[in-house]
């Protein structure tokens, strides 16, 4: 399965989700005009990636400076995707890295671990 | 004065009313960065507040998507989307405010009432349960995004917000929506 790499913009974040290590990355801004056209290429391959159930430990590392209401709702349906393959048996852990000043970015990782159960949601501080 | 003296009063009255930025033109998502830039830049070095400087990015990033997303002179280019609207950024006594205001299709006006309506007296608590609940639930087909960015604003503000939807022609309204950060 070939990478998802996407370069980052001033309002999209740089993305590379790597099938081969399981170690998948998420950096930068994220505020498209169009949160749908920017999320649904890589929902497609978070799709395709899970449902060949990988058996190494797969990691999510998040660092999101900040994002729009409309990537809000889309982060949240990529967990629910996450959170679904973990509770079939799927070990998958979510980092996400914020600021210590970000105090938005903070209070979002901590709604989002909140409906966290068969998902592994950390919150890491930098 | 730059542009002519016709211009003067209106300085004047931007000065006296503490207008940190006045834009009005088309805004596109270029536009959107780049104010967006701006003003963390501002705050972050003249306030040495990183987190207003986050609280007024997102506001701003949310006021000029619903310009994109909402007025009714949005029009659709290859290049994205464009629209016209106004922002006003202010000093106020409760921190700072974001004004922004655009032309909207006047039947649009009383589920704009709607949505406002219902969070005002609503504490952070309780926003932040209808935040998540509105999330969960997705948007209704009349949004072009999640349908979550009144919310999103409500939760960063720090005063009720203030909107007004003034009818300028038989299909036409002018909203506006004050929101004050701290």
């Amino acid at each position: 399965m070939q990478p998802f790499v996407s370069a980052p913009t001033r309002s999209t974040p740089e993305v590379h989700f790597d099938a081969a290590s399981h170690r998948h990355r998420m950096k930068g801004e994220c505020y498209p005009e169009n949160a749908a056209a920017f999320f649904g290429p890589l929902f497609t391959w978070v799709k395709n990636y899970l449902a060949a159930k990988p058996a190494g430990p797969v990691v999510f590392d998040l660092e999101l400076v900040y994002f729009n209401s409309s990537s809000s709702k889309a982060l949240l349906d990529l967990f629910e995707v996450l959170e679904r393959a973990a509770a079939s048996g799927t070990n998958i852990t979510v980092n996400w890295r914020y600021d210590k000043d970000n105090d938005i970015a903070c209070e979002c990782g901590e709604e989002f671990a909140e409906d966290a159960k068969a998902l592994k949601f950390k919150l890491l501080a930098l | 004065m730059t542009g002519g003296p016709q211009f003067d009063k209106c300085r004047e009255m931007l000065r006296e009313g503490g207008v940190v930025l006045y834009f009005k033109g088309p805004v596109t998502q270029e536009v959107v960065e780049g104010l967006g830039s701006m003003i963390r830049r501002k705050v972050d070095f003249e306030i040495a507040n990183r987190s207003r400087a986050s609280q007024a990015f997102a506001v701003l990033v949310e006021q000029l998507q619903n310009v994109l997303h909402y007025a009714a002179d949005a029009v659709d280019m290859a290049t994205g989307r464009m629209a016209s609207g106004e922002l006003i950024i202010r000093l106020d006594p409760a921190g700072l405010c974001l004004s922004c205001g655009n032309l909207i299709a006047k039947d649009l006006g009383p589920r704009i009432r709607e949505r406002i309506d219902a969070l005002e007296g609503v504490d952070k608590e309780g926003l932040k349960a209808l935040y998540k609940a509105a999330r969960q639930k997705g948007p209704d087909d009349q949004s072009r995004g999640a349908g979550l960015g009144f919310l999103e604003m409500a939760r960063r503000a720090v005063t009720p917000m203030r909107y007004d939807i003034e009818a300028v022609s038989d299909e036409l309204a002018w909203f506006s929506l004050d929101v004050v950060i701290a």
